[in-house]
């Protein structure tokens, strides 16, 4: 059953997911608890632009993609304070802005053809030591940051309005964490995908979610479901030759609905016994 | 800073992004053991005072001197009910700015939470989910993480607003022993019977109208400067105010 895991580009996903899995729980937790699910899915489309013109232009996909991810999250600090507009219309605004710009690039400027779809769902069985490199950098960002940061994102998340009588530096802190993800989004390309980095980095963490009582917890249960799912999705697109990237999106999608149906039920059940 | 004093204010103007200033002309001076009451109606500037005090404002003109720290319990509507803490988790919070950024939440830090929560007398909560807490369980919660701050001035935002009886009975006991313990504590309000026991009153309308004793502060003239159509008169000469919950 195990047998595609010998293979050296299967164990080379699979070492990826590993590297992936802590940050879809250290990171992914935040996403959750502070609403920046569609930032995240905003950066991810973001980065296709800069990963059509990375080739032609001679430039490491990973350094362009986090560049347009990173001009994203400015560009939506900076638009939503002039224009007014609540922060996900802004992101929605960019968002297609950003995929238009990519699809008019890679079909009519560079010509890039069937890569678009590697650069849209990723291309986790063509992973390499550059692309095993980078995630590893951006597990460490993402620790650095963590270290630094994490008792402030939750007390800013508990309360945004009292994080700074606390004596804490949240405005610094939430830039960070904007910054932190735009990272590890650049991370996620390459196994999910820029229109499917949610499958690593929302859904576990939105999952575990639904059943973790403390934030430990959750960090804990959304890297612990990422791997799983992670693992789980490149097996059986193994077996039934579909893309790595979209399989453990769908496995995401089922395991969420599963929990959240457990997760009534099982109360039920707890509740019949006890007639 | 006048001698003795543990916050010192004078406000000339403070504001947000608009044109006109939220507050103007506010001026006093508050001692360690001393509990304030601070009177106003919804959008008197309560709260911006708060802010100011603290620094937070955007804009603002004056001279704001602390001794010994802040620290400030806002009102409870504020904090997410659905976010995944115990309450010794919140009161835990209070500890982190003495923390180095590079240093774990660790054994000192709890123990100090603990105490805090014992003081507000829910040393049994500390392991119930914050949102799982009563409104008045919640505010102790908040004025425990102040506690373990360990600042001499105390803000608190309306704390006996949506808080049933028993509740405001044990705040008032809190805000008692703060006193006691030589603490500079200033208290929003409405309640202008409550703010009688207090041993100052600063009563502002986006300015200073009246700061003094209770005695001298709270007079007729005073009230309808402060309240305007907001006052009402009850039978026997008590005054009441009638208070619109305005949502933030």
């Amino acid at each position: 059953m195990l047998d595609p895991f010998q293979l050296q580009f299967m164990q080379r996903a699979a070492l990826e997911i590993v590297l992936l899995a802590p940050l879809a729980g250290i990171l992914g937790a935040q996403i959750v608890l502070r609403g920046l699910a569609f930032y995240t899915h905003g950066v991810g489309a973001a980065t296709f632009p800069g990963l059509v013109v990375a080739g032609p232009l001679g430039i490491a996909p990973p350094i362009a993609a986090l560049g347009v991810g990173l001009g994203f999250a400015a560009g939506l600090e900076r638009l939503s304070r002039v224009v007014r507009l609540a922060e996900d219309v802004v992101t929605a605004l960019l968002l297609v802005a950003a995929l238009a710009i990519g699809i008019v690039l890679a079909s009519d400027v560079f010509e890039a053809g069937a890569e678009v779809d590697q650069l849209l769902f990723g291309s986790l069985i063509a992973i390499g030591d550059a692309e095993l490199a980078a995630t590893a950098v951006a597990l460490a960002v993402a620790a650095a940051a963590t270290l630094a940061c994490r008792r402030t994102w939750i007390a800013t998340g508990f309360d945004p309005a009292t994080s700074a009588s606390l004596g804490l530096r949240s405005r610094l802190c939430d830039w960070v964490l904007v910054a932190a993800i735009a990272v590890a989004v650049v991370a996620a390309l390459d196994a999910v995908g820029a229109l499917l980095v949610s499958a690593i980095l929302v859904i576990p963490a939105a999952t575990a979610r639904l059943v973790a009582a403390s934030i430990v917890a959750l960090e804990a249960g959304a890297a612990a479901l990422a791997l799983a799912l992670g693992l789980a999705g490149l097996w059986v697109a193994y077996q039934l030759d579909t893309p790595p990237g979209p399989t453990i999106a769908t496995l995401g999608g089922i395991a969420f609905a599963l929990t959240l149906a457990g997760r009534a039920a099982v109360p039920a059940i707890v509740r019949g016994r006890a007639r | 800073m006048s001698a003795g004093a543990l916050i010192r204010a004078e406000i000339r103007e403070a504001g947000y992004d608009g044109p006109e200033p939220a507050i103007t002309g506010i001026e006093f001076s508050v001692g360690p053991g001393e509990l304030v009451a601070v009177l106003g109606p919804n959008g008197g500037g309560k709260t911006t005072l708060f802010r100011t005090l603290l620094r937070e404002i955007p804009r603002w003109d004056g001279t704001i001197e602390v001794s010994g720290g802040i620290a400030y319990v806002p009102q409870t509507e504020r904090s997410r009910l659905d976010f995944p803490v115990t309450a010794l988790d919140v009161v835990v919070m209070g500890t982190y700015s003495a923390l180095p950024w590079y240093r774990r939440v660790g054994s000192e830090q709890r123990a100090l939470a603990r105490r805090s929560l014992d003081q507000v007398g829910l040393a049994g909560e500390e392991a119930t989910p914050y949102g799982e807490l009563s409104g008045g369980q919640r505010q102790r919660v908040l004025i425990a993480r102040a506690l373990a701050q360990q600042a001499r001035v105390l803000l608190l935002d309306e704390p006996l607003s949506g808080v049933d009886r028993p509740s405001t009975e044990r705040v008032l006991g809190i805000l008692d022993r703060l006193r006691d313990a030589g603490c500079a504590v200033l208290v929003a309000t409405h309640d202008i019977q409550q703010a009688r026991r207090f041993d100052s009153v600063l009563c502002i309308n986006r300015g200073q109208v009246a700061w003094g004793p209770p005695e001298s502060a709270l007079s007729s003239e005073v009230l309808e400067r402060t309240y305007g159509g907001e006052l009402v008169v009850l039978e026997g000469g008590e005054r009441a105010v009638v208070v619109q919950h305005h949502s933030h």
